[in-house]
């Protein structure tokens, strides 16, 4: 297991480094010289060179994607930093904060909106998901199918505004804007979040529901009497799960980044908005940091759960393992 | 494959009526094609861009007096209109336009160059497959929207560096795809026999390997459609795609966000326009996948 484990960490290294080095290229070949926007408009090529060679950004392309990961230490002190392993990127173009610090102050509230959709997307979707199965064909079943798929093409953004509509203009049940000290406000912006991964994982419960209850052991199951509650909830729905909580575990990450366009809407203090104020105000260190945080945070979410499934089920493993062991074998043995 | 005994297209189209919700989704695409494609023919361009400003926020289904290059003439306002009195329909129609040529420009680039990478990595193998693949593991660690997001705010919003940016994104998924197909199918018969024959690599790819490994690829891009105008009408609600005033949804949104309590009407009608574009294609994707899916065939 610990194998596995660590082999998945050595995996991840390249896609972290492929990761950075795509961002770090935007930034390196957008136009606008970052020295330049710093300095007053009247100031002198000269000056402007100066501030570039105490920034690093006179250097190659390689070695600015060094400092980019280790740290710069420049000639003065005011433009150092200690590189991204450290998470220290150097300061904003605009609050001249830490752009981590910003990042890090913020990412707790991005993280509980998270959080409070995914409880929502799971307690609406496996219900829902069930009932539909259990009664393919029906008005029932149609409901939440049409629903399904009015949730998985429902824009985010646009969702968020109408139930402000609806629920904040209209009726005033909950606030417009939300604040992560105040749950109540949280209810509408987790909604929105949740709304597409509900959908989805509505669906895909109601789909491995029913191939599970064509399987040999249910219909064992009911052929020795058991009622069809236990049957459903005993042998089909164990099994049926195992895909959803896969999904489940793949949506953590999407959710994450969901939670930017939503934050937006509800001007809710977490990454997202931090991202959006800082394309607007065309802040390059805050942008990057951000998405790379992001990024990196989106790649750990996906590798815990991956390795949380080794645990759960072990025909992950097992099937991983495999696949190492004899390399190729695993397609050779999926092609017959 | 094993489809083409009896009229594959007929065939196909027989499964595919079957599922009257994708029949409603190709309706409704026709539907949206026809109106962008004559988009000028419906509203003329001035007008929806042009400011008229007396009837500002006039209501869904009110007439007003407009100005039509000089010319003052009745109009019937029908889903209302916005802050500037330009038509929230017309918009609307002309939106369409943007948004279709978006969804298909960026769904063939991905599939042209995703497919090409693809099929490449799957018929040659070591590597060079090696490489594209990893280069598309790499791709698809950064989250769609995200990456789009940071590739249009480092080279600034425009319409070209928006196609740019979600083609990229998009590209990916069709890399695996087709290097996945591919590997099932270039060591049958069939491949053999043409290679036996003397067909040159390109030829054996273009001709006997990827119109078998289409399948997948359709069910693919129709709903990568979907996925592309989401991610366009998005990043320009965010500010960074299609720049007002030109008409696009969610630009259109994004204008009409702070007038939600005195105007809902002009933040409603964009909305609906995305969803339902956006589910008609995922009908139809379903639809194609049931009916092409030789899984499923009885």
């Amino acid at each position: 297991m610990i194998k596995y484990i660590i082999r998945r960490l050595f995996q991840l290294i390249p896609v972290l480094l492929g990761v950075t080095l795509i961002v770090f290229t935007l930034t390196y070949i957008s136009p606008g010289d970052p020295a330049r926007l710093m300095l007053p408009q009247d100031a002198s090529d000269i000056q402007v060179a100066e501030l570039k060679h105490s920034m690093g950004l006179d250097r190659t392309f390689v070695v600015q994607y060094v400092h980019f990961l280790f740290g710069y230490d420049g000639p003065g002190d005011s433009f150092d930093y200690k590189g991204l392993w450290a998470l220290d990127l150097g300061r904003s173009y605009v609050s001249n904060r830490p752009v981590f610090g910003t990042i890090l102050e913020r990412f707790p509230n991005t993280v509980l909106l998270t959080m409070v959709a995914l409880f929502l997307s799971i307690i609406i979707s496996i219900p829902f998901g069930i009932i539909s199965a259990t009664r393919q064909y029906t008005k029932t079943d149609m409901a939440v199918t049409v629903a399904a798929l009015i949730g998985i093409s429902v824009p985010a953004f646009w969702l968020g505004m109408m139930l402000i509509w609806v629920f904040s203009v209209n009726l005033h049940w909950f606030p417009s804007l939300a604040t992560p000290s105040n749950l109540w406000s949280i209810v509408l912006p987790s909604i929105t979040l949740a709304a597409m991964n509900t959908a989805v994982q509505t669906r895909m419960t109601r789909s491995s529901m029913l191939e599970v209850v064509r399987m040999d052991y249910i219909r064992t199951a009911r052929a020795k009497g058991l009622d069809e509650g236990t049957v459903i909830r005993v042998h089909a729905l164990r099994n049926a799960l195992i895909p959803v909580v896969t999904v489940i575990g793949l949506q953590v990450g999407q959710l994450l980044v969901g939670a930017v366009l939503t934050e937006t809407v509800f001007s809710y203090p977490g990454i997202g908005t931090i991202m959006v104020d800082a394309i607007q105000r065309k802040d390059t260190p805050q942008i990057l940091a951000s998405v790379v945080f992001v990024a990196l945070v989106f790649a750990l979410v996906n590798l815990a759960v991956d390795i949380l499934y080794a645990f759960i089920d072990p025909r992950i493993k097992a099937q991983y393992v495999g696949a190492a062991k004899k390399k190729g074998g695993l397609f050779r043995g999926s092609k017959a | 494959m094993a489809q083409k005994h009896r009229g594959p297209l007929a065939e196909f189209w027989k499964r595919f009526r079957k599922n009257r919700l994708a029949v409603i989704g190709l309706a409704i695409i026709i539907l949206y094609v026809v109106v962008a494609v004559g988009a000028d023919i419906f509203y003329t361009y001035d007008f929806i861009t042009g400011n008229q400003i007396p009837n500002a926020f006039s209501g869904v289904g009110s007439t007003g007096k407009i100005d039509d290059g000089g010319v003052k003439k009745a109009h019937l306002y029908l889903m209302g209109a916005d802050n500037f009195g330009r038509d929230v329909a017309g918009r609307i129609i002309h939106g369409a336009r943007v948004s279709l040529i978006i969804g298909f420009v960026t769904v063939a680039f991905a599939v042209i160059v995703g497919g090409g990478l693809g099929a490449v990595a799957g018929y040659y193998g070591g590597k060079l497959e090696t490489v594209i693949m990893r280069g598309a593991d790499i791709l698809l660690a950064i989250p769609n929207i995200l990456f789009a997001l940071a590739i249009v705010a480092a080279l600034g919003p425009s319409f070209r560096n928006l196609l740019l940016a979600i083609g990229i994104t998009s590209l990916p998924v069709y890399v695996r795809l087709v290097r996945a197909s591919v590997m099932t199918v270039k060591d049958q018969e069939f491949v053999e026999a043409a290679r036996a024959q003397g067909a040159t690599d390109f030829r054996i790819i273009l001709v006997h390997i990827l119109p078998n490994c289409m399948a997948p690829v359709i069910v693919q891009a129709t709903l990568g459609v979907a996925q592309s105008i989401l991610s366009a009408t998005s990043l320009s609600f965010l500010g960074l795609g299609i720049q007002p005033p030109s008409p696009e949804w969610g630009n259109m949104l994004s204008e009409a966000r702070p007038y939600l309590i005195s105007a809902p009407h002009t933040l409603i009608f964009p909305g609906l326009a995305i969803m339902t574009v956006i589910l008609a294609y995922n009908l139809m994707g379903d639809g194609l996948r049931d009916a092409l899916d030789p899984k499923l065939k009885r």
